[in-house]
């Protein structure tokens, strides 16, 4: 999984049969009608990396497979791990946890080319979650100026919320100029 | 993320001036489009590509120059203001050469001038 996220990520949890060999079964099986709810507890082995909006599943009649989402709020791996109702057989751990791993997404911007004209602007282009800030930088506020609205002088920083055009303008006519662009729980690389 | 960019000189271009055919044929009777684009000069001299004007500047008058206005009519002048990359310009047939001044701040073309003849 990806940090930075903006919505849940789902896996199945799949109500089963077990042989007893210990072997799943691969049919459909349901719970029966009139039978009392079930409620299986989720933990996550680390909150700061996976977080979950609840702690447990319900499995109700006519119920198979139920899906949990998973919020991933940092980087790192964490361990999911469903309980044993009571009633149920053990599937052993293996069978009802997965190791989860959550890394940065990668930002990208594009633009318009790498060249630009002394009083002329070029543009870099985003699109993001609509809850996510991204942030446009200059190195240098001498050579490079940068803003969100094409029709006004730009400063040494812009923001956009979401997606959108990012304008830089020179007012000079040699040299390089570098723009870092950023946002929350997105990777800084190339 | 970091990403770099160059700097460059950049120039108003009066696009026929780049046509390797001069004088550029004109016949009686049909008018012709021109167009004047902000460009980047590359350090190696050659024309880049077409930008918009930054925000923030005040508009820009670009004047022509026709040699003979008694034989090609063409407007006085064109004025770029923000986000404009281009403008484009009206020639009524005639036999003369166009050119259009330089702005101060910006770079010298690598070809000022664009002549006709009419047929």
């Amino acid at each position: 999984m990806e940090i930075g996220n903006a919505w849940p990520t789902s896996i199945g949890v799949t109500w089963d049969s077990t042989y007893l060999s210990g072997g799943a079964s691969f049919y459909d099986i349901r719970m029966r009608p009139g039978a009392a709810p079930v409620i299986l507890t989720v933990a996550s082995s680390d909150s700061s990396v996976i977080a979950l909006d609840n702690g447990q599943i319900s499995f109700g009649p006519g119920d198979s497979s139920k899906s949990l989402a998973l919020k991933a709020v940092g980087v790192g791996k964490a361990t999911i791990t469903l309980g044993v109702p009571a009633g149920s057989v053990d599937p052993g751990l293996a069978r009802r946890s997965g190791e989860v791993e959550v890394t940065l997404r990668a930002l990208n911007v594009i633009c318009g080319g790498t060249d630009i004209g002394k009083d002329t602007q070029q543009s870099c282009s985003v699109s993001l979650p609509a809850d996510v800030t991204l942030t446009a930088t200059s190195s240098q506020l001498s050579s490079l100026l940068i803003t969100a609205d094409p029709t006004v002088k730009g400063s040494a920083q812009a923001t956009l919320k979401g997606y959108g055009t990012f304008y830089l303008q020179s007012p000079i006519d040699s040299g390089t100029a570098e723009v870092t662009f950023s946002a929350p729980n997105y990777s800084m690389r190339r | 993320m970091k990403k770099t960019f160059q700097l460059l000189p950049s120039a108003f271009i009066y696009s026929d001036a780049l046509s390797e055919v001069q004088p550029i044929p004109m016949q009686v009777n049909s008018p012709r489009y021109v167009d004047i684009q902000l460009r980047i000069i590359q350090l190696s001299g050659v024309v880049g590509n077409i930008l918009p004007m930054r925000g923030g500047l005040t508009p820009v008058k670009i004047d022509i120059i026709n040699t003979d206005p008694s034989a090609l009519k063409v407007q006085d002048s064109v004025t770029f203001s923000i986000g404009e990359p281009s403008k484009s310009v009206f020639l009524t047939p005639g036999t003369s050469a166009i050119s259009i001044s330089r702005p101060a701040g910006f770079a010298a073309p690598p070809k000022t001038q664009a002549s006709y003849s009419i047929k």
